[in-house]
């Protein structure tokens, strides 16, 4: 599966990008897939350098987008960036 | 004349307007409404909702243990012994200091002005890289310890979190585009000022730096920014310090973190020009005259008002219109006439 990833924004205000492709077993693709999908809780107007991740997914013609903050970041998904970031 | 009534059935473009004439209770009136809106869509849509409540501005310290989430565990509160934890101890100064800073200088009773409880969370995160505030309490990453370190160590970083609440509260700036930029130029400033007052240094000893001390040795750069000299602080900083360098693209909230670098260096030039306090109190009371989408130009006309409007009352220099037009000017700002 490839991704790509950028996070944005935060006190520092450096972006990160990470691109690339890893290896998963087809249970725990899906289980990030449905948390791509998840309807998100409505977003914190009052936030204020906090982090903004994008995330890009593609697996074979599949392609998942989502955005999330802070306050909204699936613990997996935070998981599995902090797997790529550290491929680097 | 607006009337509190009044303002709450008027369209919010003809409050905005009336806002932008000086108009104060038409100015609350819009930020309050945003405000009540947000509060209203967090409660339609079942989630806990933190009540802000009066309180005695007490500091709560505490410890995330490394999880990405707040209130974890209560480590220190006001009037408590020092803690084993370093980092506890200094969120706990700095955020006090921060605080009395706002509450000796111009009476402001804790962030809210009505003594909402300071509350920090530190050791946010694992080797988390940033600093936060989330509309009523700020949170603290570590670092990785490769290019940033402890957070909530830094009196600039606590200064300028603490100060994304204040206006929050006075002027509810919102955090896209120009209105972001002042937002985020508006944390700068009392950012640097009190970092200033921290380390007891006059104008001409000071850096002008924001987050030279949570940088390491590997950071490229010396510091995330520079009211000085905009764009120079690393090399990834691309912080214009003119008009004519404004950055249009989409990132970043369409680069609040960017453009902030413009009014910023306005500040450095007027402080030159007038003093530390002058700009502080000329910016504090532009802070709570402004509203929520005021732009660049909103800002200039606000902050001349109120400058002229303190020069009359004899609390600041009499240059001090001039001198901050100059600094405008010199960032390619000038008022528009209609
Ligand atoms: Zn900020």
């Amino acid at each position: 599966m490839k991704y790509e990833i950028l996070i944005e924004g935060g006190f520092t205000a450096i972006p990160r990008e990470y691109e690339g492709a890893i290896e998963m077993q087809k249970e725990t693709k899906r289980m990030l897939f449905n948390l791509f999908e998840k309807k998100l809780p409505p977003e914190n107007q009052n936030l204020r350098d906090t982090l903004q991740y994008h995330l890009k997914l593609i697996d074979g013609n599949e392609e998942y987008n989502a955005c999330f903050d802070e306050t909204n970041l699936p613990l997996p998904i935070r998981q599995f960036i902090a797997t790529v970031s550290k491929k680097k | 004349m607006c009337t509190k009534h009044y303002c709450h059935i008027v369209p919010p473009y003809i409050l905005e307007a009336l806002a932008k004439r000086g108009n104060s209770s038409c100015k609350k009136a819009l930020n309050d409404s945003q405000r009540f809106l947000e509060r209203r869509r967090t409660v339609l849509n079942n989630l806990m909702v933190r009540e802000f409540e009066d309180g005695n501005g007490d500091r709560f310290i505490y410890d995330s243990q490394n999880k990405n989430e707040q209130r974890v565990a209560l480590v220190r509160q006001e009037g408590d012994d020092p803690t084993q934890d370093e980092t506890a101890n200094k969120a706990y100064e700095t955020s006090g200091f921060v605080r009395d800073y706002f509450k000796d200088t111009f009476g402001l009773d804790s962030i809210d002005g009505n003594g909402l409880d300071v509350i920090s969370n530190i050791h946010y995160g694992q080797a988390y890289n940033n600093a936060f505030w989330d509309g009523d309490e700020m949170t603290y990453g570590d670092g990785d310890g490769e290019e940033f370190t402890n957070f909530a160590s830094a009196i600039d970083v606590v200064a300028h979190e603490l100060a994304h609440g204040v206006t929050q509260f006075l002027s509810n700036l919102e955090y896209q585009s120009q209105p972001g930029a002042l937002n985020e130029h508006f944390s700068d400033v009392f950012g640097t000022i009190i970092k200033q007052k921290y380390l007891k240094q006059n104008i001409s000893e000071a850096d002008w730096l924001i987050g030279d001390s949570i940088v390491t040795e590997a950071f490229p750069g010396v510091a995330l920014r520079s009211m000085k000299a905009p764009g120079t602080a690393n090399e990834f900083d691309s912080q214009p310090d003119n008009m004519a360098d404004y950055y249009t693209g989409m990132s970043d909230n369409q680069g609040v973190h960017i453009n902030s670098g413009i009014p910023n260096k306005a500040f450095y030039l007027s402080c030159l020009e007038i003093g530390i306090d002058d700009c502080g109190l000329i910016w504090f009371e532009t802070l709570k005259a402004l509203f929520r989408t005021a732009d660049f130009n909103d800002m200039l006309d606000t902050i001349l008002r109120v400058a002229q409007e303190l020069t009359i009352a004899g609390k600041v220099s009499d240059s001090s219109v001039d001198a901050i037009t100059h600094s405008f000017a010199e960032v390619g700002l000038t008022q528009v006439m209609v």
